[in-house]
């Protein structure tokens, strides 16, 4: 392959959101400000559209989707969700219920 | 051995034979850290390793055992971001069908198949984070066209055509792209172990009327690893001298 033609390696520059990879465990209570944090920066969901009642499936999110979720969440709580989790999983308070599962 | 910082990562999976080789060397000079992925050959891996320094990073890589698979992507992701993976590991299983065990069967399905799926699900999951990977299956013009003795080979080579098109469109939102590419019959160890009729034929075969060269397979193959693949998902690319005309 031409090395001066060859468009850079990897991934793209510009995707440079940050996902801390801290391994502190936040407050239950702030697992609802961590979801609504996380649904906003990655997959564009209005925050003011963010409940601890909504489903995914309202807020645009498929099943791939809440994979990533759960991939940017354990990135930020250390909890890891199983994919036996994710079958349970429609709202976000049924998400955080099984994150404070996680952590107890 | 640490991956420069700059180099993404690509995993390659049977790296010690022709084509793995030809793919690691290629994709170590399009400016990937490779981390060549061996099941048995250990001698090989680290020649091949010592070759490519700085650049590659040999590990035990039996695409069989599930535990060795999620080892070596958690090794590749200390290495760097996880950006390729191509899944060569294969083997063949050769016989006619009436003389085709069963256990052989399965164990060729195991190798060629199932493997690429465990190690094609532990890599997606770092690419899913980043939003960006380039999974390459190399699948076989035998999947395409069928050949006398070969059923278990080509039915797992075929089974990864399935693969790749149904997960193209699984993760094609996120900026992950899966291809395969169809090498026509390319002289290696393993296609050693055809038959003298079987590799006459595929070389008859071909409209240009040769073997297809390991390095052939490898440029198309790193083509479909680069970021300027990134429209290109769900397709299979024969590489077979022209063998699919």
């Amino acid at each position: 392959m031409d090395d001066t033609t060859a468009p850079p390696i990897g991934p793209p520059d510009h995707d440079n959101r940050t996902r801390t990879k801290d391994k502190e465990h936040p407050m239950s209570e702030d697992l609802l400000a961590t979801f609504t944090e996380l649904l906003t920066s990655d997959f564009g969901v209005p925050a003011d559209e963010v409940s601890a009642d909504a489903t995914f499936e309202a807020l645009g999110l498929d099943s791939l989707d809440i994979v990533e979720l759960t991939l940017a969440l354990e990135d930020r709580t250390g909890v890891k969700l199983g994919d036996e989790d994710l079958e349970q999983v429609r709202t976000v308070q049924d998400a955080i219920d099984k994150v404070k599962e996680r952590q107890a | 051995m640490s991956a420069t910082p700059e180099r993404p990562v690509a995993i390659v999976s049977g790296a010690t034979g022709a084509i793995g080789a030809a793919t690691s060397r290629t994709l170590v000079a399009d400016g990937h850290h490779v981390m060549i992925g061996y099941r048995s050959d250990a001698d090989a891996a680290a020649r091949l390793t010592t070759e490519l320094a700085p650049h590659a990073t040999a590990v035990a890589l039996d695409v069989t055992d599930a535990d060795q698979v999620d080892a070596a992507v958690a090794r590749a992701q200390e290495l760097g971001t996880v950006a390729a993976l191509v899944n060569n590991a294969g083997m063949t299983g050769d016989d006619l069908l009436l003389r085709l065990e069963p256990e052989r069967f399965d164990r060729t399905i195991e190798a060629n198949l199932r493997g690429a799926y465990l190690l094609t699900r532990a890599a997606l999951r770092p690419m899913l984070r980043a939003r960006y990977g380039r999974i390459v299956m190399v699948s076989s013009i035998v999947a395409l066209r069928g050949n006398a003795g070969q059923v278990a080979y080509a039915a797992a080579k075929a089974g990864l055509i399935g693969m790749t098109r149904s997960l193209a469109r699984e993760v094609a939102r996120k900026g992950i792209t899966v291809n395969a590419v169809a090498p026509g019959f390319v002289a290696s160890a393993m296609t050693a172990e055809l038959s003298e009729e079987a590799r006459a034929a595929l070389v008859a075969a071909a409209p240009m009327g040769r073997a297809v060269l390991a390095e052939e397979v490898a440029h198309a193959i790193a083509h479909l690893a680069s970021p300027g693949a990134s429209a290109i998902t769900g397709v299979v690319l024969p590489v077979d001298a022209g063998a699919a005309i």
